[in-house]
């Protein structure tokens, strides 16, 4: 198409959660002044009813393309098709302008309307790597977060020999991956080949791990963003530490781990888990007897190592300068305890998919023993090694996902982990009875599918039925499930019954997007700029997105997509630079851009 | 031969070994061996306080073999290699032993857990006094990439390359770019155009100057290994030689072919059609049967040749979604006709597509589930006085119900499968393939991009269905590798190589049979195996397979194992 | 092999809110249901046979009348889809299809028709008003009989063919085989249902609502019998004019609460109120109030110049008696009663048979 086509605007002012703040006379007047746009139907006077009427108006005004800008056009494309059908041209020629989605808040949103307008005109596609002029990077990268996909983006940076900051807020990476026992569906153990690639990371010459540190503040352009990084006080100094133990060991308050899901206890001054890397220890201020109270000291006397603790360390502020930013934020577990209909909280052997990891792994609480709780002498509950194995075991899915009254979206990783879960308790527990209660089960990946049949072949109860509560009945657990397959309500009783908690963006998620200028989903996900075509990219030059702070992703597809970032900061210092912040490019600069663009396309 | 003077150094490993092995007992004992000049114990050997002590010793009693007994060497090997560079010494005359995975933590028995540790120290001390210094290798990277497929994936790996600034060739066997995505009117969840999306990336590439696309094109041959690789190709007919260093494959996929279900009557019924054709329909506005009509019940079945042992036992991933994406253009194009999705399990997993579902429910689409394994659905001609043209009967499970559906125009969801050129590309790259013909990764989690041939990525649907985002950040994820390589200009390769000595060969080629590298090839003249050590990871299966023991590999050498072995089965079980 | 009819869900439309197309089958309903049991499965199954148009199952089917709509099953639904309201729904289409002259199917689709059918009664109760010369006794002395008339014909030409016609769609169509005997125990359950409706204590949040109900009901009866047998506005007797106060403050203090919570939409019963619902519970009301009132009336002895009030009570009686008794939610009072009857006779056969193996019953 050597020549613009006539073209007519269907404008919809079809309802989204930014519609109400759009002035759609002012984006009407902006068509009316494109030459080759000679018809506008606003969808206030047009309703979507009858083809034909369109099709007329378009022969009428000789239309040979049409162009739909609204909340997600494509649903109604379809109806166009027709009516260009109709008119007897070709029904290929109609142009999606998507203008009020993946809106940042606080952006002028006419002006970002007019902007995609100019690109689906032009015929390019909306994305700022192409729109904006780029800055020189420098070669430095932060990576925010420390789980499996900030230590793959890192390791693929720092192998290309750039310089990569890798901050974690906690005292170790890994992140939950390392809290994982096996890995579906080819059950190697995480710890096996996650710990070599965090040792890895360590060890690297061009990598510089700041664990139990947070991101403070994002100054700076696309290519040099200066961050201010808290490094909190450890109070244990990493460099001279050997991690031999005996300051734990001496420690009088003990605390729930968040490792081991708050099964087992730690002390104040504490290693996460003996991989743990850096393999150094760290003191928990909240906890520390001396910090609260100025009394106690016993890990300094005990101590081998000279001044190596100093309980009167102070956080400190260090700022680098970086090119690009990976955000790998990562996810946290949905509350279980928000769905009473569960009993979560209430009743002692009703766990978390999250604490059945740690309780089946070897390294666990209780050695890779899965027992019930029992009550300690104190009377608090407690996973005690010696005390009973469960002999029936209930997992249920899709506990706070595909669920309108808590998310909507599915979380993507549960019936897979459940069915390694339930094929774990078998290889533990050979005599168990394990159900699984499920409404899809969404084997989708790589070997899924053959892993589904096989966990199914091994004699695991899959039954079609949401349960829909739990209670307590002389002490062993009843469930009440629709066995829907077979046409029955099944009243169930098991000693334990796993919960299969979905995922929820990370708790710091809110306050890194608004450092970082990124926009949200309603689910409060990190929002890519674009869902098709670049689920890394952002609207802020320079910053990427990485794992599973950008959706639910099982460890495959969060890898895939961390090297996928690492790949566009990898560009961007080998020649491309950095692209501007959409928010900073003024309309004019796009146009012109667009303009450009589109006499390259043509032919 | 220059004096041995071997150090031995025992790691607490903090409490982790000290607590099961009385290390201090076996510091004395190990000083006792032969050729050991030193032997200490220390609270952690890895930690820097640790490596230090192990350089000044290395200096101050001019030691030229190390044995550290500590944790796996999958952890710490490379930290005393590097120790031992740095204090001057060459790092493979060191050897570990593993005294903590392998005996502390997995015995109760103080006393033979320390026994086993000292056999472990003796096997390892004999066994270092043979080892021999080897040279890292570097090879040099070609800075070129030849990526094989000019599908989304192909397209978006070579934009990412050449957008960095380095040459790439993009060789697709048809006479088109856009692959299985040019045949796509709209996408799921947000039903964006895929047309747009595309378009402007072929031009891109097309208009790219460091590109060079090569269409109608096949090979004849791909030779060399990582970093330099040599290819013949052919375009209609005329040959021509490439070099590149890397290769990114991304030969996307095939669509099941639905005729051999005979259930579906596919190709004996005119209004039973696959998804690629409704795509073609709704891409041109008219959506009708064979009988000219608008259909007003158009069924849509799932799983057509996925998840069924008779046809292929896998999920192809993107066909519910898909489905769902038929079900709302067809009711904008059609809002009066009755849409029914007949699936097995609703698998929309993917960001967005939950909620799609829902919202997708809420627009009068009726949800039949079938048994996908055991019970297909049966289409056949409906009776002559009957309103619509065909009918459905199926097991309804979720209502239990045996039922009978009207339909007008039924949309087969085919699934995805291997190219039927797999094979031959996996043998002219070295790529292995899985059960179903895709290609198999280097590791199914932490890396699912590269291969066991260095050098070779698979990206796409070629590795196992995929959507197009999918597709695009795996594309972009071997782009990284690759330009990583290339940053960096060069590569270490392997030193532990297989070594052949050409007196004892008698060019029988076993191990060119056994080489899962394919490292090994056959010297015509001298009538003599080859190994090339840039393919070779030293895995030492042609060692051990080799009748006249021709084969030596490096640093795994019979001596260097054997008198391992030895060392091991010294130690009597009396008091040490 | 039955064809499904997709047009079914909007057939059912005028009967209630109709978004249970979201459904995605997860049975959680079912599961948090305490009045399912094996044989009966609902509200999922019954949104299923909705959504396919398995009309046979729906018309088969007692479940609905099992549900005492405590909406648990609403509020916990993960699709928003509704079940409680379909349980609702169906009940509503349910009592016209079991109606044989069809007139209640009208009332229920069309609100005009139901507007012109009041006011027609309204309009004869005036015009035979009209005939007595508007003489106070001898109004009064024909509203009695009227009433005992009414009640007397309305049971016998509607409600108890109607009766017989659920009877046969559910039990005689479906070859229910089931010995004399259990028909006859049967009834037993099937009266202290009737006036206890203890079926309801099952759901939890119920408790309360279930006495209100029962004190309503029981006020409702009484009322029924002081004036239509004890001639409540003719009587000298102290005691049954004293009766007769009581019941009928119960009647219209109690609807009176009830008109409060569908206004207010708190509870998710209260959520959603089909004109039927409204009809029912306001003329419960003004029944009661006017009644009252009409006692003091007498009491004061001013009834005479104050005649409209009567004619008025007559009027709410009057559309009470043939329109909302036989056609109207009334009705629900009765049809609960029988399902419970008749789903007591199924359960029995389905357990005959799984002993005697014909079905297999897992559980």
């Amino acid at each position: 198409m050597s020549r613009t086509l006539v073209t007519g605007v269907y404008l919809s002012h079809s309802a989204n959660n930014h519609s109400h703040s759009i002035d759609y006379k002012d984006i009407y007047c902006f068509i009316q002044n494109v030459p080759e746009i000679t018809k506008i139907w606003n969808s206030s006077e047009n309703p979507l009813t009858d083809p034909e009427h369109f099709a007329k108006e378009i022969r009428k005004n000789n239309i040979e393309r049409i162009l739909i800008a609204a909340y997600r056009p494509g649903f109604i494309k379809p109806f166009f098709a027709k009516a260009l059908q109709k008119a007897g041209k070709a029904a290929e020629n109609i142009i999606l302008a998507d203008i009020f989605s993946g809106i940042p808040d606080g952006m002028p949103l006419n002006e970002w309307a007019k902007a995609k307008l100019i690109c689906a005109l032009s015929g390019i596609p909306f994305d700022i790597s192409l729109l904006s002029e780029h800055n020189p990077a420098q070669s430095e990268t932060l990576i925010i977060g420390g789980g499996i996909a900030g230590i793959q983006a890192a390791l693929e940076i720092a192998n290309s020999h750039n310089k990569v900051y890798l901050v974690e807020k906690t005292g170790t990476i890994g992140g939950h991956m390392a809290m994982f026992d096996k890995t579906f569906p080819t059950l190697d153990c995480a710890a096996c080949i996650l710990t070599p690639k965090m040792v890895d990371i360590s060890q690297h010459s061009y990598i510089e791990l700041m664990s139990y540190s947070e991101i403070k503040s994002v100054l700076g352009i696309p290519g040099n963003y200066r961050v201010e990084i808290l490094k909190k006080a450890r109070r244990v100094n990493v460099k001279t530490c050997t991690g031999c133990g005996t300051c734990a060991e001496k420690c009088p308050t003990s605390v729930k781990s968040e490792f081991d899901q708050g099964t087992s206890l730690r002390k104040a001054i504490y290693m996460p888990f003996p991989q743990a890397v850096p393999n150094k220890y760290l003191i928990d201020a909240d906890s520390c007897r001396y910090v609260q109270t100025g009394k106690c000291g016993v890990c300094v006397k005990v101590c081998p190592v000279e001044n190596c603790i100093d309980l009167d360390e102070k956080d400190q502020i260090v700022e680098v300068t970086v090119g690009n930013i990976i955000v790998a934020t990562g996810f946290k577990p949905f509350d279980a305890s928000r769905m009473e209909q569960y009993g979560y909280g209430k009743y002692p052997n009703v766990i978390t998919s999250l604490e059945l990891e740690r309780l089946v792994n070897a390294a666990g609480p209780t050695g890779g023993n899965i027992v019930l709780r029992s009550q300690d002498k104190k009377g608090n509950w407690i996973f005690d090694t010696d005390s009973p194995q469960p002999k029936s075991l209930a997992l249920i899915h899709c506990i706070g996902s595909r669920d309108e009254n808590y998310n909507r979206y599915c979380s993507r990783v549960c019936c897979m982990y459940s069915l390694k879960l339930a094929h774990l308790i078998g290889d533990k527990i050979p005599e168990a009875e394990v159900f699984e209660y499920y409404i899809d089960m969404r084997a989708y990946g790589k070997g899924y599918e053959e892993f589904y049949k096989r966990i199914e072949e091994e004699g695991v109860h899959i039954i079609r039925g949401k349960t829909a509560k739990i209670d307590e009945k002389n002490n062993r657990l009843l469930l009440r499930t629709e066995d829907i397959e077979n046409d029955r309500i099944l009243e169930q009783s098991v000693d334990m019954i796993v919960l299969a908690v979905g995922l929820e963006p990370g708790s710091d998620t809110d306050k890194l997007s608004s450092m970082l200028g990124i926009s949200r989903s309603d689910d409060g996900w990190l929002e890519e700029s674009d869902a098709l075509s670049n689920t890394n990219q952002t609207f802020s030059g320079g910053i990427l997105l990485a794992g599973t702070c950008q959706g639910p992703k099982d460890i495959p597809d969060s890898v895939v997509q961390a090297s996928a970032a690492a790949s566009s900061v990898i560009q961007s210092i080998m020649q491309k630079g950095v692209p501007k912040s959409l928010a900073s490019i003024p309309l004019e600069d796009i146009k012109q851009k667009a303009m450009e663009l589109s006499a390259l396309n043509k032919d | 031969m220059e004096e041995l003077r071997i150090g031995v150094y025992i790691c607490w490993c903090g409490s982790n070994i000290a607590k099961m092995i009385d290390v201090e007992r076996i510091a004395k004992e190990a000083q006792k061996l032969p050729h050991v000049v030193m032997a200490r114990d220390y609270k952690y050997m890895c930690s820097d306080p640790g490596q230090e002590t192990l350089i000044g010793d290395i200096k101050e009693y001019q030691l030229n073999r190390v044995v550290v007994a500590a944790c796996s060497p999958r952890i710490h090997e490379p930290t005393f290699r590097k120790a031992l560079e740095q204090a001057g010494l060459n790092p493979y005359l060191f050897q570990m032993a593993n005294i903590r995975e392998q005996d502390s933590w997995v015995h109760i028995d103080s006393e033979y857990a320390t026994f086993k540790a000292l056999s472990l120290i003796k096997a390892a001390v004999n066994r270092v006094q043979h080892h021999k210094p080897l040279e890292k290798r570097f090879v040099e990277v070609n800075s070129a990439t030849l990526i094989i497929g000019g599908g989304i994936s192909g397209i978006s790996a070579a934009l990412e390359i050449a957008n960095a600034g380095k040459q790439v060739f993009l060789v697709e066997k048809s006479d088109a770019m856009g692959g299985v995505t040019a045949k796509l009117d709209l996408t799921f969840p947000f039903l964006e155009s895929a047309f747009q999306m595309l378009k402007p990336r072929i031009k891109q590439v097309q208009a790219h100057k460091l590109i060079d696309v090569f269409l109608n094109t096949t090979f004849d041959e791909i030779t060399g290994y990582v970093g330099n690789f040599t290819s013949k190709i052919r375009q209609n007919g005329i040959e021509k030689e490439i070099q590149f260093g890397n290769i990114i494959v991304a030969t996307g996929l095939k669509p099941f072919d639905p005729s051999s279900i005979s259930e579906y009557n596919y190709g004996k019924l005119p209004d039973v059609v696959t998804s690629l054709e409704i795509e073609e329909m709704l891409m041109h506005g008219e959506v009708i049967t064979s009988k000219k009509k608008e259909p007003e019940n158009i069924a849509i079945i799932h799983c057509v040749g996925s998840r069924n042992s008779k046809y292929h036992p896998y999920c192809s991933r993107t066909c519910c979604s898909t489905a769902l994406k038929y079900a709302n253009q067809l009711r904008s194009i059609l809002p009066n006709s009755n849409i029914y999705e007949l699936y097995a399990d609703m698998r929309s997993f993917g960001k967005g597509c939950e909620e799609f579902y829902a919202d997708t429910s809420r627009r009068k689409i009726l949800f039949l589930m079938f048994d996908q394994e055991n019970n297909l659905p049966k289409i056949s001609k409906a009776p002559e006085n009957d309103n619509a043209e065909m009918i459905i009967t199926m097991h309804e499970k979720l209502s239990g119900e045996n039922i009978e559906i009207p339909a007008d125009l039924v949309i087969l969801m085919t699934g995805m499968e291997a190219q039927q050129d797999a094979k031959e590309i996996a043998r002219l790259t070295g790529v292995s393939l899985c059960g179903n013909d895709f290609y198999i990764e280097k590791h199914p989690k932490l890396d699912p991009v590269a291969t066991t041939t260095d050098g070779v990525y698979i990206v796409g649907s070629c590795q196992s269905p995929k959507d197009i985002p999918e597709s695009i950040t795996q594309a972009k994820a071997a782009a990284a590798r690759v330009l990583a390589s290339i940053a960096v200009g060069n590569m270490e390769v392997e030193v532990t190589t297989a070594h052949i000595n050409e007196e004892v060969c008698c060019g029988c080629q076993t191990c060119i049979m056994v080489c899962p590298y394919t490292a090994i090839h056959f010297d015509e003249e001298r009538k003599v195996s080859v190994v090339n050590e840039a393919l070779c990871k030293g895995c030492g299966t042609c060692g051990s397979t080799c009748p006249t023991g021709a084969i030596e590999s490096r640093h795994f050498t019979d001596k260097q194992i054997l008198s391992q072995i030895e060392g091991l089965l010294k130690t009597e079980k009396e008091p040490i | 092999m039955n064809r499904i009819d997709p047009d079914f869900k909007e057939k059912l439309k005028p009967f209630g809110i109709g978004n249970w197309n979201e459904c995605y089958h997860c049975g959680n309903c079912t599961a948090t249901c305490p009045h399912t049991e094996e044989g009966f499965l609902f509200p999922r199954k019954g949104i299923r046979a909705v959504q396919m148009g398995l009309t046979e199952s729906i018309h088969k089917n007692v479940d609905p009348w099992l549900c005492y709509y405590c909406g648990d099953c609403s509020e916990s639904c993960p699709r928003d889809a509704n079940p409680g309201e379909l349980m609702m729904t169906l009940r509503r289409y349910l009592i016209t299809k079991y109606d044989w002259t069809g007139f209640s199917r009208i009332l229920y689709t069309s609100v005009p028709a139901l507007i012109i059918a009041f006011i027609l009664v309204a309009i004869s109760i005036i015009g035979i008003g009209y005939t007595k010369n508007f003489n106070v006794n001898s109004i009064m002395e024909f509203g009695h009989q009227f009433e005992l008339i009414a009640i007397l014909s309305v049971a016998i030409i509607i409600l108890l063919p109607n009766i017989l016609r659920m009877l046969w769609f559910t039990l005689v169509k479906e070859k229910v085989r089931a010995p004399l005997l259990s028909y006859i125990i049967g009834f037993g359950d099937l009266i202290l249902h009737m006036f206890t409706q203890k079926k309801t204590l099952k759901c939890e949040e119920n408790r309360l609502q279930w006495f209100e109900h029962f004190i309503l009901v029981l006020g409702y009866l009484i009322l029924l019998f002081t004036t239509v047998f004890l001639n409540w506005f003719g009587t000298e007797s102290i005691y049954v004019v004293f009766l007769g106060y009581i019941v009928g403050a119960v009647t219209f203090i109690i609807t009176f609460l009830f008109i409060i919570r569908r206004i207010r939409k708190k509870s998710e019963i209260s959520k959603y109120s089909h004109p039927s619902d409204w009809l029912f519970i306001v003329w419960l009301f003004l029944m009661g109030l006017s009644a009252f009132l009409v006692r003091v009336f007498i009491d004061l002895n001013i009834i005479g110049n104050h005649l409209w009030l009567y004619l008025l009570h007559l009027i709410v009686l009057a559309q009470w008696a043939v329109l909302i008794v036989p056609f109207g939610k009334w009705t629900h009072f009765l049809y609960r009663s029988f399902a419970i009857y008749i789903a007591k006779i199924k359960k029995e056969v389905l357990v005959k048979q799984r002993d005697k193996g014909i079905v297999t019953i897992v559980t």
